[in-house]
């Protein structure tokens, strides 16, 4: 009797998650605020941006 | 029994030692992640990006627009962008939004800013190149 492991039968699924857009949908009183956050951000990091 | 009189003691005694002598615990608050990133990393994203090698992504992190075989570059991308993370994760946290967000906000004005030539890849789309 010969037993197959299940590995070889095993469909593989790749799921790709697509990015939200979170940024389009935050309050706007809050992506003010975070617009700012982030200018400040960017000027200060010359390293990073 | 014994023994646990002893730990006792013991415990006691290195309390009273510490409490005697004053310990000095230095803790940097000003750590900031900008300064890990060296200017010459800088400088090697800089020109890969007027190059057109690497751009800016809608998630707010450089990402490289065609597979890239330099080791050197593959590492300061890296670098970068462990630092980018580290940064979000303040801001983040200073305005009340994800992470995510806060790289998304920035990557609209990193947009902005880059010169026309350059790419950048919008979140749900391909790269393009900037008119």
């Amino acid at each position: 009797m010969v037993s197959f492991g299940s590995a070889g039968c095993t469909p593989t699924v790749r799921v790709e998650v697509a990015p939200i857009n979170i940024y389009a949908r935050l309050d706007a009183n809050v992506r003010v605020r975070l617009d700012q956050a982030v200018q400040t951000l960017i000027q200060q990091n010359p390293n990073l941006f | 029994m014994s023994s646990w009189r002893y730990g006792k003691a013991m415990l006691s005694g290195v309390l009273a030692l510490s409490l005697a002598t004053p310990l000095a615990i230095v803790v940097d608050l000003t750590s900031s992640p900008a300064v890990a990133q060296t200017a010459a990393e800088k400088a090697a994203v800089d020109g890969a990006k007027a190059r057109g090698l690497i751009g800016e992504q809608g998630d707010g992190y450089l990402g490289f627009v065609t597979p890239s075989t330099d080791p050197m570059l593959a590492a300061a991308v890296a670098a970068i962008n462990a630092g980018r993370t580290e940064v979000y994760r303040q801001t983040a946290m200073r305005t009340g939004v994800t992470v995510e967000a806060a790289g998304q906000a920035t990557a609209q004005q990193l947009f902005a800013r880059l010169a026309p030539g350059q790419f950048f890849k919008p979140l749900n789309g391909d790269w393009t190149r900037k008119t």
